[in-house]
């Protein structure tokens, strides 16, 4: 006799009850979120957040590229700095100006700008957001932005109860005094820890705060399933008008694979492809117009320990720049996805110089060079490397041969990024590798080449050129823009023919969007940071 | 016994997360832009006991806790439980699911199976359940994804949402379970059917299904209970790598990513939450054997 399957038993009864009791758990389970009915009459833009969640919303506490894109649409700052044209722009001030010392700057805000609440925003609000940077109890991470401002240093000290340089002198209008001058102050306050926030929310929310921001910008915040994704709404009010995309939302998806089923899917549009995704999409003739390239703010390179041998000798660092074919590593190991370095400036900043060559590939020099120093026949030295794909462990393998064929043994050792950095601190090394510095000022990158910033102030490399010092130390009291691209250009020329790096590459980072997403621009601080607001939607099927 | 043994694995818990290196305030800035402000992070360090000797970390991790406060992570500026709680509700959704596609498929196999032994439905079934245990989760993910969402477009690949989100991952993450009850159910049925009262059962005439599903299929419960509780703990308690592929914001990746940025307050709680739960299936899985079998009494 053959079995039946709905027998009317005991033994049954207890898998099937055990089943249902499991489903309706399920369904409860899944009651518990609110399904939110899709409004198809919205535009609604998909993007993707490859990092992880974003933790935290409030602009002070965060530095992390997947909180700063969102927090760059919900809050405002006073200046914005336009990546592409390489100029700042105004934003909730209208108008500013510095004294001939560089020491005082005035701001006049912008009228009839309203926070989300519905607030307007005032000249005591920027005074109060600035002093919540800085101040100590707030716990924040980034507050040493901030720290040029007269009485700053009082204030975090807790010797005083306001910051003295900040002054409010009227509804709209401030002035902020400076301890000593920097070049790029304005360019800090375009930092998204500088934004303007209602005083009255942070109170009223406390530390959720930020977990529901309330800003100024053309997005509001709407909703956030931790870990999942975030939506942001259009600010209809907004002194620009509306932006043109209704709903912003990010997707949070760190596996690559899964990102690009999803893009395939339709389901996300646009997104940062990673170095093993690069020559799919670019040999795809679908999606190979689609492409967003370009040379990112960061130079990946080895630096080595000027102070210590072989590496105190100039003609040794020179050596490994000729010996090294750094085109051919790039075609190769990097499949295309990186722009050969020149230099120490990527094309993308301001002052690079398009005279400058760099090293050639040129091994014969680097023997002769070698042999000029003293080691004929040659040495070994140990890079420090994280397992980062283009600046780690797999370029220290690709460039041994290189160094061998000249008579150097290279010695790899695989530290993770943050013992490599201690490391590099603290001097314990004699070479290692990285990729710096992000930042859109070429002050901020010949600084690292000061001799007053060794270790932890970017100068790991303990190199010291006087005239670099010097031409650094010009820099800093220069207003006029010509002046400081000319002596940043003389600053770097210095330092590459003293190569306490060897020059690797500038970074290609890389956007892929479907054919309806307009707006995308090549952001060399990092591409992920697209201005939100100005994305559209057009013909999209 | 609970006690025990919640102090011994936060301890352990505790102790490699001293011992591997890495500074917990690192995790406040992007590597890429730069590092943080050594006196940001001096005052970070002061703030959340970080300059503590560890001995008395971990004491004051254990006095809140026991009444009842995990602490508070600063990369988050939110408290531990709050961030677990908000994560709870995906992992129990998708650990239900996979649960019931494992039992509402794997039982009834297995018994299928086991009834058949021999046969080609064994034969087949249980060459399924073998690819079943044995294909990684990554690929069978990326599989269904590639089809059902890239090919035929029917479903989304990946993310969190409407019951439509919940299929590819669930049906990834039941498998293997699924596989697992099934082989284990047909060996339990199996074991009971050669015993002397099915024997005496079928000899007297009884009809073949009701030999099969009240006499046999209720001494088999028993085991088969067992894996059920055992793969329900992991179920319930976060799958990192079907949460990875399919963007699933559980508690599974939550930990992951906690180690990776040394944010021990988190992964304390995550490892608590996990030993709680496994105590909560435990018991459950106690109460069902009193139930199905008469003669094990609760209590002593």
């Amino acid at each position: 006799m053959r079995a039946g399957w709905t027998g009317r038993r005991q033994g049954v009864w207890l898998v099937a009850l055990l089943a249902a009791v499991l489903g309706v758990a399920l369904v409860a389970a899944s009651c518990t979120r609110s399904a939110a009915p899709p409004q198809p009459k919205e535009t609604r833009l998909t993007r993707v957040d490859l990092y992880g969640d974003p933790e935290n919303l409030d602009p002070i506490l965060k530095d992390k590229i997947t909180a700063l894109v969102l927090n760059s649409a919900i809050f405002e700052q006073l200046l914005n700095y336009d990546v592409v044209e390489k100029k700042l722009t105004a934003e909730l001030a209208t108008k500013w100006s510095a004294s001939p010392d560089g020491l005082t700057y005035t701001f006049e805000l912008r009228q009839g700008a309203k926070f989300h609440n519905g607030r307007e925003i005032k000249a005591d609000d920027v005074k109060y957001s600035f002093e919540r940077l800085l101040n100590p109890d707030n716990m924040s991470p980034l507050s040493s932005t901030l720290a040029s401002i007269k009485g700053a240093k009082e204030f975090t000290e807790k010797k005083a109860t306001e910051v003295a340089g900040i002054k409010v002198t009227g509804p709209y209008s401030l002035t902020i005094e400076l301890a000593e001058p920097d070049p790029t102050f304005l360019l800090r306050l375009t930092n998204i820890c500088c934004s303007v926030v209602p005083k009255e929310e942070v109170q009223r929310l406390g530390a959720d705060f930020g977990m529901k921001p309330v800003g100024s910008g053309p997005y509001k915040f709407d909703s956030w399933v931790k870990d999942s994704k975030v939506v942001l709404k259009a600010n209809k009010e907004h002194w620009a008008g509306p932006p043109k995309t209704e709903v912003i939302e990010t997707v949070i998806v760190k596996e690559a694979a899964t990102r690009d089923a999803m893009f395939a899917a339709g389901q996300i549009d646009y997104m940062l492809i990673g170095d093993p995704q690069y020559l799919k999409y670019k040999n795809d003739p679908k999606w190979a117009n689609n492409l967003v390239e370009v040379p990112e703010l960061y130079t990946r390179h080895i630096a080595f320990n000027c102070q210590k041998p072989p590496f105190d000798n100039k003609l040794v660092r020179q050596a490994i720049n000729y010996a090294i074919d750094r085109k051919a590593l790039v075609d190769t190991l990097l499949q295309g996805k990186a722009y050969p370095a020149t230099g120490l400036f990527p094309p993308t900043l301001m002052g690079y110089d398009p005279e400058l060559k760099g090293y050639s590939y040129d091994p014969e020099k680097a023997k002769a060079l070698l042999k000029e120093a003293g080691y004929a026949k040659g040495f070994e030295f140990e890079i420090v490397c994280t397992s980062h794909p283009a600046w780690g462990l797999p370029v220290v393998e690709a460039i041994q041969p290189y160094l061998e064929a000249v008579g150097i043994k290279v010695k790899p050792v695989l530290a993770e990024w943050g013992v490599m950095i201690d490391r590099g601190n603290s001097g314990d090394f004699q070479a290692y590798m990285y990729s710096v510095c992000g930042a859109v000022h070429p002050y901020d990158w010949v600084l690292l080449f000061h001799s007053k910033s060794f270790g932890g102030a970017g100068n790991r490399m303990r190199y010291s050129n006087p005239e670099v010092d010097r031409l650094v130390d010009q820099m800093k009291v220069t207003t006029d823009e010509s002046e400081m691209v000319r002596l940043a250009r003389e600053a770097e020329k210095i330092i590459v023919d003293d190569a306490p790096w060897w020059f690797f590459n500038y970074n290609k980072a890389v956007i892929v969007h479907q054919p309806w997403v307009k707006g995308l621009i090549p952001n060399p601080v990092d591409m992920d940071y697209q201005p939100l607001d100005k994305l559209s939607i057009e013909g999209k099927p | 016994m609970l006690l025990p043994l919640v102090v011994g694995i936060t301890l352990v818990t505790f102790v490699l997360m001293n011992v591997i290196p890495g500074d917990p305030t690192i995790s406040l800035m992007d590597p890429k832009r730069g590092q943080l402000d050594p006196q940001a992070a001096e005052r970070i360090r002061q703030r959340w006991g970080l300059n503590d000797p560890a001995y008395l970390q971990y004491l004051k991790f254990l006095f809140n806790a026991v009444r009842g406060d995990l602490g508070f992570s600063f990369r988050f500026n939110q408290p531990v439980t709050r961030i677990i709680l908000e994560r709870f509700p995906a992992t129990l959704e998708l650990g239900l699911a996979a649960l019931v596609i494992a039992t509402a498929v794997g039982v009834p196999g297995g018994i299928a199976a086991a009834v058949r032994q021999g046969g080609w439905l064994d034969a087949s079934l249980m060459g399924f359940c073998v690819a079943g245990v044995s294909m990684p989760v990554f690929w069978l993910g990326l599989l269904l994804m590639y089809l059902f969402a890239v090919k035929l477009g029917v479903l989304p690949a990946g993310g969190y949402g409407s019951p439509s989100f919940l299929v590819l991952p669930s049906l990834t993450l039941g498998l293997s379970s699924m596989a697992m009850l099934s082989r284990m159910t047909r060996s339990a049925m199996l074991e009971v059917l050669r015993q002397d009262y099915i024997r005496t059962a079928r000899s007297k005439g009884l009809a073949e299904r009701v030999v099969v599903y009240k006499h046999a299929l209720r001494n088999a419960l028993v085991p088969m209970v067992t894996v059920m509780g055992v793969q329900a703990g992991w179920l319930l308690t976060g799958a990192v790598i079907t949460e990875n592929v399919f963007g699933w914001p559980g508690v599974g990746r939550l930990l992951v990513d906690c180690i990776g940025q040394r944010d021990l307050p988190v992964v304390q709680g995550c490892v608590l939450f996990t030993v709680g739960m496994f105590a909560l299936v435990n018991l459950v899985v106690d109460v069902l054997y009193a139930y199905i079998d008469p003669r094990i009494r609760l209590g002593r």
